[in-house]
């Protein structure tokens, strides 16, 4: 792990660029990431942050055959998740759509940024975040619902 | 074997970039790879450092004058009092950069390591692996992240030049990160705590 160099400039000249690169490198995309106009802390930093924090009764928010469920508020997408859990998805069109978002504390759901929550089988919603990739994630949301 | 390995490892580090962005979190993997490398750095840095404070001083002459107790030159025998000669220590020893870089990331990112192998969520316990809960809620967490690479970076550059800069620089990081871990919001635990209305899109 340790290594002599013998000088200060000689050996580590190549280490000393790589550092100077990666933090070039580093200051460069935080750049490009708000240029391109991403938020500085998506959804004040707690969106997909995959801690079951929550437990709490929602309105009209049931498990699917008592099986740990997932609900859905997007505009588009379908689920990939194993047949083994519930889901269910709420489409923009739907009466109630919007209240139903506001509960869910997933607002933005009503301008189409895809958000879920998931629901252990006594009915609580444990988790709850917004994922505009949802459809492609469901290995992640295997993982938390394996864990209700 | 050298270029073997820097592919290995440059490969290694795509596959972890690519498994974050498959699951849309890119903006994670900037956040814990910064904090990682960074810490790492700092890591090295104070390292460095302590080593270079702990090698054997020896003496070295002025330019231009005389050390005490040496024969003039041209003069055999004949000894002159110089100024004393300053004492200096032996070349620094640096700790490699890649290796503390490595090591740092995985620390960082090893609740994410759980849970992708061990399939466990994350809890409020893994704030223990430097923070890898409570810096999503900080105060500007990304701007933080970078700053924690950037000091760390520039602490492990300075170790063997400007020893007390770099102390200053590789403890900056981390006192930077541990401030804004203690100012975090706590992670909501019922839906009325979710911010209502966040400025700014939400990311992918």
């Amino acid at each position: 792990m340790i290594g002599a160099d013998g000088s200060d400039r000689a050996a580590p000249r190549r280490e000393r660029r790589f550092v100077a690169f990666v933090q070039v490198g580093a200051v460069l995309m935080v750049i490009g990431w708000l240029a391109t106009g991403h938020a500085a802390a998506p959804d004040g930093g707690l969106q997909q942050v995959d801690v079951l924090s929550l437990h709490e009764q929602v309105a009209g928010v049931v498990p699917v055959h008592g099986r740990p469920t997932m609900v859905v508020l997007a505009c588009t997408g379908t689920s990939s998740l194993p047949a083994r859990y519930g889901v269910v998805v709420h489409r923009r069109a739907e009466p109630g759509f919007t209240d139903l978002a506001r509960r869910l504390a997933l607002p933005r759901a009503s301008g189409c940024v895809a958000g879920y929550a998931l629901v252990d089988r006594a009915g609580f919603v444990r988790y709850r975040s917004y994922d505009p990739g949802w459809a492609r994630h469901s290995d992640e949301q295997s993982i938390l619902l394996d864990a209700l | 074997m050298r270029w073997l390995a820097a592919a290995g490892l440059a490969a290694l580090e795509g596959l972890i970039a690519l498994a974050y962005d498959d699951r849309g979190t890119w903006w994670h993997w900037m956040l814990h790879q910064y904090v990682g490398w960074g810490l790492g750095l700092s890591g090295a840095g104070l390292l460095a450092v302590a080593l270079h404070r702990s090698a054997p001083k020896r003496g070295v002459p002025e330019r231009g004058v005389p050390e005490r107790g040496v024969p003039e030159r041209g003069v055999p025998g004949r000894r002159v009092p110089g100024r004393r000669a300053p004492e200096r220590r032996a070349p620094g020893r640096r700790v490699p950069a890649v290796g503390a870089m490595v090591l740092g990331q995985l620390v960082s990112i090893f609740p994410d390591l759980m849970f992708r192998f061990m399939r466990m969520p994350h809890e409020p316990w893994m704030d223990w692996w430097v923070g890898h809960i409570s810096m999503h809620t900080g105060p500007s967490p990304l701007l933080v992240a970078l700053l924690v690479l950037l000091f760390g970076g520039w602490g492990w550059l300075l170790a063997t030049s400007r020893p007390r800069v770099a102390v200053l620089a590789c403890l900056a990081g981390p006192l930077l990160l541990l401030v804004a871990c203690l100012l975090a919001r706590p992670i909501p635990t019922s839906l009325s705590g979710y911010p209502a209305s966040v400025a700014g899109p939400v990311s992918r």
